[in-house]
Protein backbone atom coordinates (compact mmCIF):
# COMPACT_ATOMS: atom_id res chain seq x y z
CA UNK A 1 0.00 0.00 0.00
CA UNK A 2 2.56 2.60 0.47
CA UNK A 3 4.65 1.73 -2.10
CA UNK A 4 1.60 2.00 -4.35
CA UNK A 5 1.21 5.30 -2.63
CA UNK A 6 4.88 6.52 -2.85
CA UNK A 7 4.58 5.44 -7.03
CA UNK A 8 1.48 7.30 -6.75
CA UNK A 9 3.58 10.18 -5.59
CA UNK A 10 6.75 9.73 -7.88
CA UNK A 11 3.98 10.08 -10.99
CA UNK A 12 2.22 13.62 -9.54
CA UNK A 13 5.80 14.71 -9.29
CA UNK A 14 6.55 13.98 -12.73
CA UNK A 15 3.10 15.51 -14.22
CA UNK A 16 3.87 18.67 -12.31
CA UNK A 17 7.28 19.15 -13.88
CA UNK A 18 6.00 18.49 -16.76
CA UNK A 19 2.97 21.07 -16.78
CA UNK A 20 5.82 23.95 -15.31
CA UNK A 21 8.18 22.84 -18.00
CA UNK A 22 5.10 23.21 -20.17
CA UNK A 23 4.17 26.94 -19.37
CA UNK A 24 8.11 28.07 -19.20
CA UNK A 25 7.81 28.90 -23.17
CA UNK A 26 11.26 27.39 -23.42
CA UNK A 27 10.14 23.67 -23.84
CA UNK A 28 12.96 22.27 -26.28
CA UNK A 29 11.69 18.95 -28.94
CA UNK A 30 13.84 16.65 -27.08
CA UNK A 31 11.23 17.66 -23.93
CA UNK A 32 8.50 17.88 -26.26
CA UNK A 33 8.92 14.11 -26.81
CA UNK A 34 9.65 12.74 -23.66
CA UNK A 35 6.10 14.50 -21.97
CA UNK A 36 4.34 12.64 -24.70
CA UNK A 37 6.23 9.14 -24.49
CA UNK A 38 5.62 9.71 -20.79
CA UNK A 39 1.74 10.48 -20.98
CA UNK A 40 0.72 7.67 -23.52
CA UNK A 41 3.47 5.22 -21.53
CA UNK A 42 -0.09 4.33 -19.55
CA UNK A 43 -3.56 5.96 -18.81
CA UNK A 44 -2.28 6.74 -15.32
CA UNK A 45 0.48 9.41 -16.39
CA UNK A 46 -1.57 10.47 -18.56
CA UNK A 47 -4.61 11.19 -15.81
CA UNK A 48 -1.97 12.62 -13.45
CA UNK A 49 -0.77 14.55 -16.24
CA UNK A 50 -4.60 16.25 -17.14
CA UNK A 51 -5.34 16.21 -13.51
CA UNK A 52 -2.06 18.56 -12.91
CA UNK A 53 -2.82 20.87 -15.08
CA UNK A 54 -6.62 20.80 -14.16
CA UNK A 55 -5.37 22.01 -10.98
CA UNK A 56 -3.32 24.65 -12.60
CA UNK A 57 -5.94 25.77 -14.62
CA UNK A 58 -8.30 26.09 -11.21
CA UNK A 59 -5.53 27.88 -9.24
CA UNK A 60 -5.35 30.76 -11.55
CA UNK A 61 -9.18 31.78 -9.66
CA UNK A 62 -7.45 31.94 -6.06
CA UNK A 63 -8.34 34.72 -4.33
CA UNK A 64 -5.33 37.11 -4.33
CA UNK A 65 -5.15 37.34 -0.58
CA UNK A 66 -2.50 40.70 -0.13
CA UNK A 67 -1.00 38.82 3.14
CA UNK A 68 0.78 36.50 0.88
CA UNK A 69 3.26 38.29 -0.11
CA UNK A 70 3.81 40.44 2.11
CA UNK A 71 4.83 38.35 4.70
CA UNK A 72 7.89 36.53 2.23
CA UNK A 73 8.90 39.90 1.09
CA UNK A 74 9.97 41.15 4.92
CA UNK A 75 11.76 38.08 5.13
CA UNK A 76 14.11 38.90 1.94
CA UNK A 77 14.34 42.31 3.62
CA UNK A 78 15.64 41.07 6.03
CA UNK A 79 18.08 39.12 4.38
CA UNK A 80 18.69 42.01 2.14
CA UNK A 81 19.70 43.83 5.34
CA UNK A 82 21.94 41.17 6.52
CA UNK A 83 24.07 41.27 3.27
CA UNK A 84 24.02 44.86 3.09
CA UNK A 85 25.71 44.58 6.59
CA UNK A 86 27.80 41.89 5.35
CA UNK A 87 28.73 44.58 2.77
CA UNK A 88 29.62 47.22 4.69
CA UNK A 89 31.48 45.29 6.96
CA UNK A 90 33.75 44.17 4.24
CA UNK A 91 34.30 47.73 2.38
CA UNK A 92 35.11 48.84 5.93
CA UNK A 93 37.40 45.62 6.02
CA UNK A 94 39.17 46.32 2.83
CA UNK A 95 39.04 50.47 3.55
CA UNK A 96 41.23 49.31 6.32
CA UNK A 97 43.64 47.59 4.93
CA UNK A 98 43.93 50.08 1.81
CA UNK A 99 44.24 52.72 3.90
CA UNK A 100 47.21 50.98 5.77
CA UNK A 101 49.25 50.33 2.85
CA UNK A 102 48.57 53.07 0.04
CA UNK A 103 48.81 56.99 1.04
CA UNK A 104 45.17 58.68 1.67
CA UNK A 105 45.01 60.68 -1.71
CA UNK A 106 42.60 58.72 -4.09
CA UNK A 107 44.89 56.77 -6.98
CA UNK A 108 43.29 56.12 -10.30
CA UNK A 109 43.41 52.29 -10.05
CA UNK A 110 44.42 49.76 -12.33
CA UNK A 111 42.65 48.29 -14.64
CA UNK A 112 40.89 45.27 -13.52
CA UNK A 113 41.11 42.58 -16.22
CA UNK A 114 37.94 39.72 -16.41
CA UNK A 115 38.05 37.42 -19.52
CA UNK A 116 35.54 34.00 -20.51
CA UNK A 117 36.73 30.80 -22.12
CA UNK A 118 35.19 29.56 -24.93
CA UNK A 119 31.66 27.96 -23.73
CA UNK A 120 31.82 29.98 -20.77
CA UNK A 121 29.31 32.69 -19.87
CA UNK A 122 29.79 34.83 -16.81
CA UNK A 123 28.79 37.74 -14.40
CA UNK A 124 30.69 40.34 -13.02
CA UNK A 125 29.61 42.41 -10.70
CA UNK A 126 31.37 46.43 -10.84
CA UNK A 127 31.84 48.10 -7.50
CA UNK A 128 29.29 51.16 -8.47
CA UNK A 129 26.29 48.64 -8.72
CA UNK A 130 26.60 47.93 -12.71
CA UNK A 131 26.47 44.14 -13.70
CA UNK A 132 28.20 42.93 -16.57
CA UNK A 133 27.52 39.63 -18.60
CA UNK A 134 29.96 38.41 -20.11
CA UNK A 135 29.26 35.88 -23.33
CA UNK A 136 31.67 33.14 -24.82
CA UNK A 137 35.54 33.74 -25.24
CA UNK A 138 35.61 37.50 -23.77
CA UNK A 139 37.69 40.26 -22.27
CA UNK A 140 36.73 43.43 -20.57
CA UNK A 141 39.26 45.91 -18.72
CA UNK A 142 37.59 47.65 -16.58
CA UNK A 143 39.09 51.45 -14.52
CA UNK A 144 37.28 53.86 -12.56
CA UNK A 145 37.75 57.25 -11.60
CA UNK A 146 36.45 59.95 -9.78
CA UNK A 147 34.87 61.24 -13.40
CA UNK A 148 34.55 58.33 -15.24
CA UNK A 149 34.00 55.01 -15.47
CA UNK A 150 35.47 53.24 -18.34
CA UNK A 151 35.91 49.66 -19.91
CA UNK A 152 37.28 48.55 -22.55
CA UNK A 153 35.75 45.83 -24.41
CA UNK A 154 39.11 44.09 -25.72
CA UNK A 155 37.28 40.85 -27.52
CA UNK A 156 33.62 39.05 -27.78
CA UNK A 157 29.96 39.91 -26.31
CA UNK A 158 28.99 41.69 -23.41
CA UNK A 159 25.57 42.67 -21.84
CA UNK A 160 25.85 45.59 -20.17
CA UNK A 161 23.12 46.89 -17.22
CA UNK A 162 24.99 49.83 -16.14
CA UNK A 163 24.07 51.57 -12.56
CA UNK A 164 22.63 55.06 -12.56
CA UNK A 165 25.30 57.68 -11.75
CA UNK A 166 24.60 60.91 -13.91
CA UNK A 167 27.89 62.27 -11.70
CA UNK A 168 30.58 59.50 -13.52
CA UNK A 169 29.60 58.40 -17.07
CA UNK A 170 30.13 54.85 -18.20
CA UNK A 171 32.16 55.04 -21.26
CA UNK A 172 32.72 51.60 -23.17
CA UNK A 173 35.26 51.03 -25.58
CA UNK A 174 35.68 49.23 -28.62
CA UNK A 175 38.45 50.25 -30.78
CA UNK A 176 37.26 53.12 -32.74
CA UNK A 177 33.69 54.15 -30.99
CA UNK A 178 32.83 54.77 -27.58
CA UNK A 179 29.96 54.08 -26.14
CA UNK A 180 28.52 56.86 -23.40
CA UNK A 181 25.89 55.90 -21.00
CA UNK A 182 24.59 57.18 -17.45
CA UNK A 183 22.21 54.06 -16.78
CA UNK A 184 21.03 51.52 -19.09
CA UNK A 185 20.81 48.35 -20.30
CA UNK A 186 22.57 46.98 -23.73
CA UNK A 187 23.95 44.27 -25.35
CA UNK A 188 27.60 45.22 -27.50
CA UNK A 189 28.98 41.95 -29.65
CA UNK A 190 32.38 42.64 -31.29
CA UNK A 191 32.09 41.72 -34.92
CA UNK A 192 35.53 41.45 -37.57
CA UNK A 193 34.27 45.20 -38.67
CA UNK A 194 33.54 47.28 -35.85
CA UNK A 195 30.40 46.11 -33.77
CA UNK A 196 26.44 45.39 -33.02
CA UNK A 197 24.74 46.86 -30.40
CA UNK A 198 21.09 46.27 -29.43
CA UNK A 199 19.36 48.64 -26.28
CA UNK A 200 17.28 46.98 -23.84
CA UNK A 201 16.33 50.07 -21.85
CA UNK A 202 17.22 53.76 -21.44
CA UNK A 203 19.58 55.57 -23.83
CA UNK A 204 23.24 55.33 -25.68
CA UNK A 205 25.70 57.39 -27.02
CA UNK A 206 27.91 56.24 -29.49
CA UNK A 207 30.94 58.38 -30.37
CA UNK A 208 33.99 58.52 -32.14
CA UNK A 209 36.73 57.83 -29.69
CA UNK A 210 39.17 60.53 -29.12
CA UNK A 211 42.24 60.35 -30.69
CA UNK A 212 45.63 61.51 -29.63
CA UNK A 213 46.19 63.55 -31.52
CA UNK A 214 45.96 67.40 -33.55
CA UNK A 215 42.48 67.61 -34.95
CA UNK A 216 40.55 65.69 -32.02
CA UNK A 217 38.12 68.86 -31.39
CA UNK A 218 37.49 69.80 -34.84
CA UNK A 219 36.48 66.27 -36.25
CA UNK A 220 34.34 66.23 -32.34
CA UNK A 221 31.04 64.68 -33.72
CA UNK A 222 27.77 64.78 -31.93
CA UNK A 223 27.22 61.03 -32.25
CA UNK A 224 24.29 58.81 -32.46
CA UNK A 225 21.82 58.42 -29.78
CA UNK A 226 20.11 55.04 -29.71
CA UNK A 227 16.91 54.64 -27.82
CA UNK A 228 15.86 51.36 -26.55
CA UNK A 229 14.73 48.91 -29.28
CA UNK A 230 17.60 49.81 -31.34
CA UNK A 231 19.57 47.99 -32.91
CA UNK A 232 22.65 49.40 -34.69
CA UNK A 233 26.46 48.20 -36.10
CA UNK A 234 28.80 50.21 -36.92
CA UNK A 235 32.33 49.24 -38.56
CA UNK A 236 35.27 51.44 -39.34
CA UNK A 237 34.05 53.99 -41.45
CA UNK A 238 31.08 55.03 -39.22
CA UNK A 239 28.24 53.49 -41.12
CA UNK A 240 25.07 52.56 -39.07
CA UNK A 241 22.37 50.36 -39.80
CA UNK A 242 20.00 51.37 -36.59
CA UNK A 243 16.23 50.08 -36.44
CA UNK A 244 13.90 49.76 -33.77
CA UNK A 245 12.86 46.38 -33.28
CA UNK A 246 12.43 44.47 -29.91
CA UNK A 247 12.17 41.20 -30.80
CA UNK A 248 15.65 41.51 -32.13
CA UNK A 249 16.62 43.23 -29.19
CA UNK A 250 15.50 40.52 -27.13
CA UNK A 251 16.99 37.60 -29.21
CA UNK A 252 20.58 39.51 -29.15
CA UNK A 253 20.74 38.54 -25.41
CA UNK A 254 18.89 35.75 -25.42
CA UNK A 255 22.64 33.93 -24.43
CA UNK A 256 22.48 34.94 -20.92
CA UNK A 257 19.42 33.00 -20.27
CA UNK A 258 21.96 29.63 -21.22
CA UNK A 259 19.67 29.74 -24.34
CA UNK A 260 19.85 29.80 -27.75
CA UNK A 261 16.84 30.67 -29.92
CA UNK A 262 16.54 30.53 -33.84
CA UNK A 263 13.52 30.72 -35.79
CA UNK A 264 14.01 29.77 -39.23
CA UNK A 265 17.51 30.68 -39.85
CA UNK A 266 20.36 29.16 -42.08
CA UNK A 267 21.79 26.22 -40.57
CA UNK A 268 25.34 27.85 -41.34
CA UNK A 269 24.44 30.65 -39.21
CA UNK A 270 22.95 28.47 -36.44
CA UNK A 271 26.34 26.31 -36.77
CA UNK A 272 28.22 29.26 -36.61
CA UNK A 273 26.66 30.80 -33.22
CA UNK A 274 26.98 27.43 -31.80
CA UNK A 275 30.68 27.47 -32.59
CA UNK A 276 31.11 30.42 -31.06
CA UNK A 277 30.55 27.88 -27.31
CA UNK A 278 32.49 25.23 -28.38
CA UNK A 279 35.91 23.94 -28.66
CA UNK A 280 35.50 21.05 -30.48
CA UNK A 281 34.20 23.08 -33.91
CA UNK A 282 31.15 22.09 -36.08
CA UNK A 283 31.99 22.48 -39.35
CA UNK A 284 29.18 22.18 -42.42
CA UNK A 285 29.00 20.92 -45.67
CA UNK A 286 28.74 23.59 -48.35
CA UNK A 287 25.61 21.37 -49.95
CA UNK A 288 23.70 22.02 -46.35
CA UNK A 289 24.14 25.09 -45.71
CA UNK A 290 20.86 26.77 -46.98
CA UNK A 291 19.10 24.61 -44.86
CA UNK A 292 16.69 25.89 -42.29
CA UNK A 293 15.86 25.15 -38.38
CA UNK A 294 14.21 26.82 -35.70
CA UNK A 295 14.14 25.78 -31.93
CA UNK A 296 15.59 26.64 -28.52
CA UNK A 297 18.55 24.85 -27.99
CA UNK A 298 20.40 24.64 -24.11
CA UNK A 299 24.02 26.05 -24.22
CA UNK A 300 25.00 23.42 -21.82
CA UNK A 301 23.70 21.01 -23.34
CA UNK A 302 26.68 20.29 -25.37
CA UNK A 303 26.18 17.78 -28.07
CA UNK A 304 21.86 17.89 -27.65
CA UNK A 305 22.25 20.07 -30.83
CA UNK A 306 23.71 17.61 -33.10
CA UNK A 307 21.25 14.96 -32.17
CA UNK A 308 18.09 17.29 -32.56
CA UNK A 309 19.64 18.53 -36.24
CA UNK A 310 19.85 14.30 -37.05
CA UNK A 311 16.48 13.80 -36.27
CA UNK A 312 14.92 16.88 -37.67
CA UNK A 313 17.15 17.63 -41.25
CA UNK A 314 19.12 14.92 -43.80
CA UNK A 315 22.17 15.19 -41.62
CA UNK A 316 24.64 12.77 -40.45
CA UNK A 317 27.23 13.78 -37.66
CA UNK A 318 30.76 12.45 -38.06
CA UNK A 319 32.54 12.91 -35.13
CA UNK A 320 36.26 13.53 -34.96
CA UNK A 321 38.66 13.99 -32.22
CA UNK A 322 39.32 17.38 -32.76
CA UNK A 323 35.96 18.54 -34.73
CA UNK A 324 32.58 17.25 -35.91
CA UNK A 325 31.28 17.56 -39.57
CA UNK A 326 28.08 17.89 -40.36
CA UNK A 327 27.25 15.78 -43.91
CA UNK A 328 24.56 15.12 -45.91
CA UNK A 329 22.50 11.75 -45.44
CA UNK B 1 -21.58 44.33 -31.91
CA UNK B 2 -21.24 47.79 -33.56
CA UNK B 3 -18.32 50.02 -33.26
CA UNK B 4 -18.22 53.45 -34.36
CA UNK B 5 -15.34 55.67 -35.71
CA UNK B 6 -15.83 59.26 -35.20
CA UNK B 7 -12.38 59.24 -37.90
CA UNK B 8 -13.14 56.29 -39.58
CA UNK B 9 -10.57 56.33 -42.00
CA UNK B 10 -7.34 56.79 -39.45
CA UNK B 11 -8.77 54.35 -36.98
CA UNK B 12 -8.92 51.62 -39.73
CA UNK B 13 -5.51 52.49 -40.74
CA UNK B 14 -4.30 52.70 -37.25
CA UNK B 15 -5.81 48.99 -36.12
CA UNK B 16 -4.43 47.54 -39.42
CA UNK B 17 -1.27 48.75 -38.19
CA UNK B 18 -1.80 47.26 -35.15
CA UNK B 19 -2.18 44.12 -36.62
CA UNK B 20 0.82 44.70 -38.34
CA UNK B 21 2.84 44.85 -35.34
CA UNK B 22 1.10 42.42 -33.17
CA UNK B 23 1.55 39.83 -36.34
CA UNK B 24 4.93 40.52 -35.76
CA UNK B 25 5.86 40.54 -32.38
CA UNK B 26 3.92 37.04 -31.95
CA UNK B 27 5.66 35.61 -35.05
CA UNK B 28 8.67 35.19 -33.23
CA UNK B 29 6.91 33.04 -30.83
CA UNK B 30 5.13 30.65 -32.71
CA UNK B 31 7.12 27.49 -32.76
CA UNK B 32 7.08 27.79 -29.32
CA UNK B 33 3.36 27.93 -29.37
CA UNK B 34 2.69 25.07 -31.79
CA UNK B 35 4.40 22.95 -29.29
CA UNK B 36 2.78 24.15 -26.00
CA UNK B 37 -0.96 23.73 -28.41
CA UNK B 38 0.10 20.15 -29.86
CA UNK B 39 1.00 18.75 -25.66
CA UNK B 40 -1.64 21.18 -23.57
CA UNK B 41 -4.56 20.36 -26.48
CA UNK B 42 -2.92 17.16 -27.60
CA UNK B 43 -3.60 18.99 -30.91
CA UNK B 44 -2.76 16.98 -34.53
CA UNK B 45 -1.42 19.79 -37.13
CA UNK B 46 -4.40 21.22 -38.49
CA UNK B 47 -6.28 21.53 -35.16
CA UNK B 48 -3.13 23.20 -34.16
CA UNK B 49 -3.39 25.98 -36.55
CA UNK B 50 -6.86 26.13 -35.89
CA UNK B 51 -6.24 27.14 -32.50
CA UNK B 52 -3.33 29.28 -33.63
CA UNK B 53 -6.02 30.85 -35.94
CA UNK B 54 -8.31 31.88 -33.15
CA UNK B 55 -5.48 33.14 -31.28
CA UNK B 56 -4.81 35.78 -33.54
CA UNK B 57 -8.51 36.82 -34.33
CA UNK B 58 -8.62 36.98 -30.20
CA UNK B 59 -5.60 38.88 -30.15
CA UNK B 60 -6.65 41.50 -33.19
CA UNK B 61 -9.83 41.79 -31.29
CA UNK B 62 -8.12 43.31 -28.58
CA UNK B 63 -7.57 47.25 -28.19
CA UNK B 64 -4.27 48.70 -27.58
CA UNK B 65 -2.55 45.39 -27.18
CA UNK B 66 -0.14 46.38 -29.99
CA UNK B 67 1.40 49.31 -27.76
CA UNK B 68 0.90 47.32 -24.34
CA UNK B 69 2.77 44.22 -26.02
CA UNK B 70 5.97 46.62 -26.88
CA UNK B 71 6.79 47.59 -23.65
CA UNK B 72 6.28 44.17 -22.21
CA UNK B 73 8.26 42.03 -24.44
CA UNK B 74 9.42 40.09 -22.09
CA UNK B 75 6.87 38.90 -20.78
CA UNK B 76 4.65 38.43 -23.94
CA UNK B 77 5.40 34.86 -24.54
CA UNK B 78 3.69 33.76 -21.30
CA UNK B 79 0.78 36.60 -21.46
CA UNK B 80 0.03 34.12 -24.88
CA UNK B 81 0.04 31.08 -23.59
CA UNK B 82 -2.46 32.20 -21.38
CA UNK B 83 -4.77 33.56 -24.03
CA UNK B 84 -4.04 30.03 -25.85
CA UNK B 85 -4.73 28.49 -22.55
CA UNK B 86 -8.48 30.01 -22.35
CA UNK B 87 -8.94 29.08 -26.04
CA UNK B 88 -8.30 25.37 -25.58
CA UNK B 89 -10.79 25.27 -22.18
CA UNK B 90 -13.44 26.92 -24.49
CA UNK B 91 -13.33 24.27 -27.26
CA UNK B 92 -12.82 21.51 -24.60
CA UNK B 93 -16.05 22.90 -22.92
CA UNK B 94 -17.71 23.23 -25.99
CA UNK B 95 -16.62 19.76 -27.18
CA UNK B 96 -18.64 18.26 -24.08
CA UNK B 97 -21.67 20.16 -24.57
CA UNK B 98 -21.97 19.19 -28.66
CA UNK B 99 -21.25 14.98 -27.17
CA UNK B 100 -23.64 15.41 -24.46
CA UNK B 101 -26.38 16.85 -26.96
CA UNK B 102 -25.77 13.81 -29.10
CA UNK B 103 -26.60 11.76 -25.83
CA UNK B 104 -29.72 13.59 -24.87
CA UNK B 105 -30.85 14.68 -27.74
CA UNK B 106 -34.68 15.19 -26.41
CA UNK B 107 -34.28 16.65 -23.15
CA UNK B 108 -33.23 20.73 -23.24
CA UNK B 109 -29.55 20.72 -22.38
CA UNK B 110 -29.69 24.32 -21.79
CA UNK B 111 -31.41 23.38 -18.84
CA UNK B 112 -29.61 20.61 -17.83
CA UNK B 113 -26.25 22.66 -17.92
CA UNK B 114 -27.93 25.60 -15.95
CA UNK B 115 -29.07 23.18 -13.23
CA UNK B 116 -24.85 22.10 -13.13
CA UNK B 117 -23.96 25.09 -12.61
CA UNK B 118 -24.41 25.76 -8.75
CA UNK B 119 -22.94 22.52 -8.50
CA UNK B 120 -19.61 22.77 -9.71
CA UNK B 121 -19.43 26.48 -8.48
CA UNK B 122 -19.69 24.75 -5.43
CA UNK B 123 -17.39 22.12 -6.27
CA UNK B 124 -14.91 24.40 -7.35
CA UNK B 125 -15.18 26.69 -4.74
CA UNK B 126 -14.82 23.76 -2.01
CA UNK B 127 -11.10 22.92 -4.29
CA UNK B 128 -9.94 26.42 -4.39
CA UNK B 129 -10.51 26.56 -0.43
CA UNK B 130 -8.29 23.11 -0.49
CA UNK B 131 -5.50 24.36 -2.70
CA UNK B 132 -5.26 27.59 -0.15
CA UNK B 133 -4.89 24.79 2.97
CA UNK B 134 -1.94 23.30 1.14
CA UNK B 135 -0.61 26.12 0.63
CA UNK B 136 -0.30 27.66 3.57
CA UNK B 137 1.01 24.82 5.15
CA UNK B 138 4.22 23.96 2.31
CA UNK B 139 7.41 25.70 2.38
CA UNK B 140 6.49 29.67 2.21
CA UNK B 141 9.18 30.10 -0.86
CA UNK B 142 7.49 27.72 -2.71
CA UNK B 143 3.92 29.10 -2.15
CA UNK B 144 5.19 32.70 -3.26
CA UNK B 145 6.62 31.45 -6.21
CA UNK B 146 3.23 29.53 -7.25
CA UNK B 147 1.19 32.37 -6.41
CA UNK B 148 3.39 34.60 -8.21
CA UNK B 149 2.85 32.45 -10.92
CA UNK B 150 -0.87 31.45 -10.86
CA UNK B 151 -2.68 34.31 -8.79
CA UNK B 152 -0.41 37.76 -9.95
CA UNK B 153 0.40 35.42 -13.50
CA UNK B 154 3.89 36.84 -13.52
CA UNK B 155 6.36 34.73 -15.84
CA UNK B 156 9.35 32.97 -14.40
CA UNK B 157 11.91 35.39 -15.27
CA UNK B 158 10.01 38.05 -13.39
CA UNK B 159 9.48 35.65 -10.64
CA UNK B 160 13.40 34.72 -10.21
CA UNK B 161 13.85 38.46 -10.04
CA UNK B 162 11.77 39.15 -7.36
CA UNK B 163 12.82 35.89 -5.37
CA UNK B 164 16.53 36.62 -6.17
CA UNK B 165 17.07 32.90 -7.29
CA UNK B 166 17.77 31.29 -11.32
CA UNK B 167 14.86 30.54 -13.23
CA UNK B 168 15.34 26.79 -13.07
CA UNK B 169 14.81 27.04 -9.52
CA UNK B 170 11.68 28.96 -9.20
CA UNK B 171 10.65 26.06 -11.95
CA UNK B 172 11.35 23.47 -9.15
CA UNK B 173 9.32 26.16 -6.11
CA UNK B 174 6.61 25.86 -8.32
CA UNK B 175 6.49 22.36 -9.06
CA UNK B 176 7.05 21.45 -5.67
CA UNK B 177 3.89 23.34 -4.68
CA UNK B 178 1.77 21.72 -7.56
CA UNK B 179 2.99 18.31 -6.56
CA UNK B 180 1.71 19.05 -3.07
CA UNK B 181 -1.60 20.20 -3.99
CA UNK B 182 -1.77 17.27 -6.27
CA UNK B 183 -0.97 14.95 -3.32
CA UNK B 184 -4.12 16.23 -1.74
CA UNK B 185 -6.66 17.98 -3.38
CA UNK B 186 -8.20 14.76 -5.18
CA UNK B 187 -10.01 15.87 -8.47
Amino acid sequence: MTTALSHQKAINKQASEFVVRLYSGELTAKEEERIICWCEENEFHQQAFDQALSLWDMSAELSPHVGWRQKLEKRFYHLRYLAASILVFMFSFMLFFNTTSIDTSVQPQLPSTYRTAIGEISSVGLPDGSTISLNTNTQINVEFNDNYRELWLQTGEAFFDIAKDPSRPFLIHTGTKTVRVVGTKFNIKLSQSGFDIAVAEGIVAVEESAKSGSNQQVEKSEGVFLEAGAIASFNNSNAIIAKKNEVTVEKAQSWRTGYLRFDDERLEKVIASFNRYRTKKIEIDDKLAHLRISGVFKLSDGDAILTALEATLPIEAQIDTDRIILLKK
Amino acid sequence: MKVVYINTQSAIAQSAKDNDVLYELTYEHEAALRRFIRIRARANSSETEDILQEMYTKLFSLDGLAAKTEERQDTFRSFLFKVVTNLIIDRERRAKVRAQEEHESFSDTHYSSKANEPEEQANIAEKLSDIEKVLNNINPVHKTAFVLCRVEGKAYREISDILGVSVSTVEKYISAALTAIRNKVQN
